[in-house]
């Protein structure tokens, strides 16, 4: 709160024909001294022309009451608090201010910044990967096994030849029977 | 600085009190003097601006203001003198910005009243024809004419002591002046509007 400044050399100078004007009215508005409204009071009784005067000064204030009463709208209330929502962060000083010591830190430092950059990558990294190898794990080992099972066939790739038809086949077996009885071995 | 006895002596004021309670984050005693004091607010803005939106926007400005006050808040007076001193505050902003773009010069009469052209209207109609009985809006009219001319300081202390009903030093306070300038103030205001009303009364 500001201090008042009371500041009596106003615009409004007071010359001492006005005196007893404000002497009335502040009689009329109820500020005047106990004694002052006393002595007052008396002349109002025993002057008329004062009386008069005194009357129609409380009458014309009387008048102000035809400007009537005016008030909120309905929605004021509502539109008045929803707009607390958007009032910018600074006029919310204390968080505001915890932010902004946190934002100059960073700036301040400009390997802190690059640091940070890094932490949040190998976090991503890390993150990705962890996802990946928990996706599908069981599709993973199958892989493995199947290629140790077949590892003999495939390190003797190069020898193997597609078999033409059938008939091809069958004359292996032909041959090969023919082998076996000539040595006496069952095929 | 404010002596510790003045500062208890606006903590029985209730909207003081409510007015800590925002301070420490309630907002819901914020709404409360929203509810408290908006209807004085736009009828103060009201009778300075004479547009109701203007004045509800004026209100809504001030009540923001009280708001973002909030963490600073100390009670060195009445909650009703601080929310008006910011509202006076605004509407003397306000009227700054409204002279500066005002094309229509203010218009003097040999009296030395101040009457912008329009009102100078207002009162030559009525000389016109000054048996007819007014009406209520013509004579508002008329009420809110003789307060316009008034000058902005005698117009806020008219509004201020009529429709608030605050005294000279509440009056002071939200105005920067002693109770002695507020005074000659008010005399010199009801003067003009005496001036201003007398084929009415």
């Amino acid at each position: 709160m500001n201090e008042n400044t009371h500041n009596e050399s106003v615009d409004e100078t007071e010359d001492p024909g006005d005196s007893r004007l404000t002497e009335l009215v502040a009689y009329l508005d109820g500020e005047l001294a106990e004694l002052d409204s006393d002595r007052l009071e008396q002349e109002l009784v025993s002057d008329a022309p004062l009386r008069s005067y005194a009357e129609s000064l409380d009458r014309t204030w009387r008048l102000l009451d035809s400007l009537g009463e005016t008030t909120a709208s309905g929605e004021f209330t509502q539109k008045t608090l929803a707009s607390l929502e958007v009032l910018p962060l600074e006029a919310d000083g204390q968080f505001s201010r915890q932010q902004l010591r946190v934002t100059r830190l960073v700036s301040a430092v400009p390997w802190l910044k690059i640091g940070l950059w890094c932490l949040v990558g190998f976090a991503g990294g890390s993150a990705g990967l962890l996802l990946s190898r928990s996706a599908n794990p069981q599709r993973t080992e199958s892989e493995d096994t199947k290629i140790l099972r077949q590892l003999d066939l495939l390190q003797d790739y190069q020898k193997i030849r597609p078999v033409p038809d059938v008939e091809f086949l069958k004359n292996v077996a032909a041959t090969t029977e023919s082998a076996a009885e000539s040595k006496g071995t069952v095929p | 600085m404010v002596s510790q006895s003045l500062q208890n002596q606006y903590l029985s004021d209730p909207d003081v009190q409510l007015m800590l309670r925002v301070a420490s984050g309630d907002n819901a005693a914020f709404e409360q003097l929203v509810l408290r004091y908006q209807d004085r607010l736009v009828g103060f803005f009201f009778h300075l601006v004479h547009d109701r939106t203007a004045a509800e926007d004026l209100a809504q400005e001030a009540f923001l203001r009280v708001f973002r006050s909030r963490d600073r808040y100390e009670p060195t007076a009445k909650f009703s003198t601080w929310l008006f001193r910011i509202a006076h505050n605004l509407a003397s902003n306000q009227n700054r910005g409204t002279s500066r773009r005002r094309e229509i010069p203010l218009v003097s009469r040999s009296d030395g009243h101040d009457f912008r052209p329009q009102e100078q209207n207002l009162a030559e109609k009525s000389a016109l024809m000054p048996t007819r009985q007014l009406d209520s809006s013509e004579l508002r009219e008329f009420v809110r004419s003789a307060v316009e001319a008034l000058s902005e300081r005698q117009r806020t202390a008219v509004l201020l002591h009529k429709f608030e009903e605050m005294s000279y030093e509440e009056i002071g306070e939200i105005m920067g002046l002693g109770t002695v300038a507020v005074k000659s103030l008010l005399s010199r205001a009801r003067s003009k509007l005496k001036e201003s009303l007398e084929r009415f009364l």
